[in-house]
């Protein structure tokens, strides 16, 4: 019996189980994002309508406001029509911008990703080639001096909050007020695309040196494994070597390493859209707690959320199809 | 919109960008284009609706107004050449023949007295329509054939010409009218009186303003405007006054308002113009409604007074740009208090005698947050117990508003956007706000009160002036208020772009491309 079950248990593609575990976890965030996100909108102290009465209104316009807006409902009831809508596609419609919330984070989302994506893209290609090229340097102990600086210089700039490294990016290469001045120093459609180089030059600089420091000792383990030894033994290519061989060996952790990183990206768009003025999702998500636009801060914590989860998952995948043994791994998470 | 990112987001377009950034703007930076900056996104394209300084802004770009403000405190013709006041209740204006709404359909009588008859009703929730009317209600009656409308208020308001400038009573066409979902949206293609039509919208991220050619309404200002209007206006909300600055300097926006600090970066540049208005002032207001601290307490408003310096407080808020007023209002508006002798003059023991050991709780709004604590710290020195909030817009504006014994001392920031004195008097006397009124000290002053009415039921200015100058008088005696400073506005314009300020009111829709 026992080795039935254990059969039939191998016969079940690991992907199935993995897609069960991993929708089920998905829904359980979405679930849960949707109740804090309600909740904490709460918490924000003063009154949406006040503010959106303005300085001139008396309280029966304020009472109005709170009327149109829905707020003067028991909470239980406005919990009842924001999940309802959000669950039938309705992400509800700003306070503020009078339009729907779905209308916001569309404006908003193509410059949280522009950047988020065009970083991690850079993260990967600079910081892999980076962390082999030190770690293959360094092998055996080699170049001690090369080693340290790395260290030393990744270390520093790892160690440098994301808002003091765009302010000094905007300090040294901003239009108008920079040492070298190169770059526009904030958003502007002006100048085109050139806006969003400083900004993810910002959002780089600190993961590409955790994700080559990574790269770094991954790459000195992996070419101390006896497959390695042997090959250069017989002296092959050491493009073979390193590319063909050591390369896929080091993509589980920093993959791994770069979906956390990619997430921390999406956080650290909060300080640096600020800095440089982007409206993305970061910034978006702090006006909107400034105004208290109950919905688009709803609606934000749940796509910011989601869009998270995906990144893990999306990990996840990668991992899977390097290597399928992660996938019942219970070091992952949704 | 997405493929405007696409490129960017692979690593070919990073190097691409980095090649771009190099070599400056994108497109030109044509001189028939103009980058503007809003401090946030308009929360409506209503102009009736308007509530805030970028709402007020894009109002006066896309609608125009009956009369317009002009030097002096006096009145420039809009969509009306003529006016007159009969007496405070009643008005004549004479409409402009041959003005067109951007669908093309004429602006008649009619369709003034209709967007007038709205901007006016209670029911609309207009934020101007007090500054305006009053406590009156306004009809207003059409003559197609004479060219004419008729206004007629049920109580004599003798400010209802001049807040007939306010952006909020900017005419609205027909077509807005008959969609405001979509006038509040901004899409409505013929809803517009104005010099603009709204091109493009993109919440967040930058409105496009652009120019009609069939627009022939300009204001008739006692000195014409010079150059010519920029054919397409970019409106980009940027937040922090830094980053506006900063977008000044590098060319990004030709204009740009910046309140703060950051005006010394643009001094002895010879590359921008600054145009500075007294529009905010700031007073300390009490709240005597029965049973608070403050309450038929005259001689302790005055040792407030006497433990307070206005011209450290000014210099605090506004970095030594502002200057301490004697009234609510600043020195250009009509009528105003310039007699320091009335204020309680500086007595650092007489207040210490009196405010030993008293408790009171001082709140304001964050933009002040400075002056706050230095009033706390002065009073503390004068030995009182204090506590002070400083508080966001809204929450302040909720705390303040409520009537109640939450707060002992108000710093007010009031932001005169008529531009007359009656606004912030009635802060300081009349209807309570728990009543409908304005007045958040809590008690009427029969007396000031009494002086403001009379003034509202004068068209004659001498006589206007002496009421109301009884009216700044009595509330100072009382000490219901300590009048501090002004908050200066200062709007920062590239080389070859003027703006043109009238008294304390720097009118966005005077923006000209001089070069």
């Amino acid at each position: 019996m026992a080795h039935a079950a254990v059969a039939e248990h191998r016969s079940t593609s690991p992907w199935l189980h993995f897609a069960v575990r991993r929708l089920i976890g998905l829904a359980a965030i979405f679930l849960v994002l949707l109740v804090v996100s309600f909740l904490i909108v709460q918490l924000i102290p003063g009154d949406p309508a006040a503010g959106l009465a303005g300085a001139n209104a008396d309280l029966a316009d304020i009472e109005r406001i709170r009327h149109q807006l829905g707020l003067d409902q028991p909470l239980w009831q406005r919990f009842i029509d924001y999940a309802g809508g959000v669950l039938s596609g309705d992400l509800g419609t700003s306070f503020m911008y009078r339009q729907p919330v779905l209308t916001i984070i569309e404006n908003r989302l193509p410059f949280t990703a522009t950047i988020a994506l065009a970083g991690i893209a850079i993260v990967l290609l600079v910081a892999i080639p980076l962390g082999m090229l030190i770690g293959v340097l360094t092998q055996g102990g080699r170049r001690k001096w090369l080693d340290t600086g790395f260290g030393f210089v990744t270390g520093f700039l790892d160690s440098v909050p994301g808002y003091v490294m765009a302010t000094f990016l905007v300090v040294m290469f901003a239009l108008g007020i920079g040492v070298l001045p190169l770059f526009p120093p904030a958003y502007t459609p002006r100048f085109g695309s050139a806006s969003f180089v400083l900004p993810i030059a910002a959002i780089v600089i600190g993961p590409i040196c955790t994700v080559s420091r990574v790269v770094r000792r991954e790459t000195a383990v992996v070419l101390g494994n006896d497959y390695q030894r042997t090959a250069h033994g017989w002296r092959l290519p050491a493009w073979k070597r390193y590319i063909k061989w050591a390369l896929p060996n080091l993509l589980t952790s920093t993959l791994t390493v770069s979906g956390l990183v990619l997430t921390g990206l999406i956080g650290g768009a909060v300080v640096i859209e600020s800095v440089f003025a982007l409206p993305g999702l970061g910034s978006g998500i702090i006006k909107a707690i400034l105004d208290r636009d109950y919905p688009v801060i709803q609606a934000m914590v749940i796509v910011i959320g989601m869009i998270a989860a995906l990144i893990n998952l999306l990990v996840d995948i990668l991992l899977g199809l390097i290597d399928e043994r992660t996938l019942g791994g219970s070091h992952v998470s949704a | 919109m997405l493929r405007q990112f696409a490129v960017p987001v692979a690593l070919v377009a990073a190097v691409g960008v980095v090649v771009a950034g190099c070599g400056g703007p994108a497109s030109s930076g044509s001189r028939d284009t103009l980058g503007m900056s809003l401090n946030t996104d308009p929360a409506t394209f209503d102009p009736a609706l308007a509530k805030g300084g970028d709402d007020y802004t894009v109002a006066r770009l896309l609608f125009d107004t009956v009369v317009r403000k002009d030097e002096g405190n006096t009145l420039a013709g809009g969509i009306a050449s003529e006016w007159k006041a009969i007496d405070a209740s009643n008005y004549t204006f004479t409409i402009r023949a041959g003005l067109k709404c951007s669908d093309g359909s004429a602006i008649t009588p009619s369709v003034v007295a209709a967007s007038l008859t709205r901007f006016a009703a209670k029911d609309t929730g207009s934020s101007g329509r007090t500054l305006a009317t009053g406590s009156a209600k306004a009809t207003f009656t059409p003559d197609d054939t004479a060219g004419t409308v008729k206004a007629a208020l049920s109580k004599p308001w003798s400010d209802f010409l001049t807040g007939l400038t306010l952006p909020q009573a900017g005419i609205v066409c027909p077509a807005g009218l008959a969609d405001l979902k979509g006038l509040a949206a901004g899409t409505v293609k013929g809803a517009f009186s104005g010099p603009y039509t709204l091109t493009s919208s993109q919440a967040a991220v930058s409105y496009q303003l652009t120019l009609r050619d069939d627009y022939s309404a300009w204001p008739t200002f006692a000195q014409p405007l010079e150059g010519k209007p920029a054919k397409q206006l970019n409106l980009m909300p940027i937040t922090d006054i830094a980053t506006i600055a900063t977008q000044m300097l590098s060319g990004s926006l030709d204009v740009g308002g910046v309140n703060d600090e950051n005006v010394v970066r643009f001094a002895d540049n010879s590359q921008f113009t600054s145009t500075t208005a007294a529009n905010t002032t700031t007073y300390l207001l009490f709240n005597e409604r029965p049973g608070t601290v403050f309450a038929d307490r005259p001689d302790l408003r005055a040792a407030v007074a006497q433990a307070i310096d206005a011209q450290a407080f000014s210099d605090i808020i506004s970095g030594k740009r502002g200057t301490t007023i004697a009234t609510v209002g600043s020195d250009k508006v009509a009528c105003v208090n310039t007699n320091k002798q009335l204020l309680v003059a500086a007595d650092a023991a007489a207040a210490k005698a009196t405010l030993t050991g008293v408790k009171f709780r001082i709140v304001g709004t964050t933009l002040l947050r400075g002056g706050n604590e230095y009033i706390g710290e002065a009073l503390r020195k004068a030995g009182a117990k204090v506590t002070v909030s400083s508080l966001d817009n809204a929450n302040w504006a909720t705390v303040t508003a409520a009537g109640g014994k939450d707060w002992d001392i108000n710093v007010q920031g009031d932001n005169n956007q008529l531009g007359t004195l009656t606004s912030s008097l009635l802060r300081v006397m009349g209807p309570a706000t728990e009543n409908g009124g304005r007045n958040k000290m809590g008690l009427v002053n029969d007396e000031g009160y009494g002086h403001v009415q009379k003034a509202m039921s004068e068209v004659d200015k001498s006589a206007q002036c002496a009421a109301l100058q009884g009216a700044q008088k009595s509330f100072l005696q009382r000490v219901d208020a300590i009048p501090l400073a002004t908050l200066p506005t200062t709007v920062i314009t590239a080389s070859g772009v003027g703006i043109r300020k009238f008294d304390d009111y720097i009118d966005p829709a005077t923006v000209r491309i001089t070069d």
